[in-house]
């Protein structure tokens, strides 16, 4: 999914810059989107564990910041 | 790309929404159920830490959420300043907060 994407197929049309239409990214965008809400989950689940207050701590959020920077080196690995 | 969608791509863009926000669901009530319901089921209502529990646990999952979603579309306008434009018009549209 981010190496490569399903616009690089085709080739592309004679019309200048106009790139993808928005029904050839929509797969793409799900899979993004999709993404995007495991990310959330897993770190969620390996960030916050503790439910004695109702707002995310600071330790909670630099976790999740964290989580997500690696998340997404692993992928770009 | 146009800013603009027409009708068919937005309802397109909608189902994703929906889409997303189903699996959303999904994925907050099966950590939370973890993370709160204790494995012992001698009783079938909530006790009232269960209950608290859950109610904290939503909030903190929504608000894990909505970070991830700020946070990848700044990574991603940054990649992509052609996006910039858009994001004047319409900040985070699809991965915004649901709330």
């Amino acid at each position: 999914m981010l190496w490569g994407r399903s616009s690089d197929k085709k080739q592309a049309a004679p019309v200048a810059s106009e790139g993808p239409s928005f029904e050839d990214q929509l797969p793409t965008l799900r899979e993004f989107l999709r993404e995007y809400n495991r990310i959330a989950e897993v770190c969620f689940n390996d960030c916050v564990n503790d439910f004695t207050g109702r707002t995310t701590t600071t330790s909670e959020i630099s976790c999740v910041n964290n989580c997500l920077e690696k998340f997404l080196k692993v992928t770009q690995r | 790309m146009s800013n603009e969608l027409n009708s068919n791509q937005l309802q397109a863009a909608g189902e994703l929404e929906i889409e997303m926000m189903q699996d959303l669901y999904k994925r907050m009530t099966t950590a939370c159920h973890k993370k709160c319901v204790i494995p012992r089921y001698k009783d079938s209502e909530l006790t009232k830490g269960e209950s608290v529990c859950i109610d904290r646990c939503v909030a903190k999952y929504m608000d894990v959420h909505d970070r991830i979603g700020k946070h990848l579309t700044t990574m991603t306008l940054q990649q992509q300043p052609s996006l910039q434009t858009q994001q004047a018009n319409d900040p985070s549209r699809v991965v915004g907060s649901y709330k």
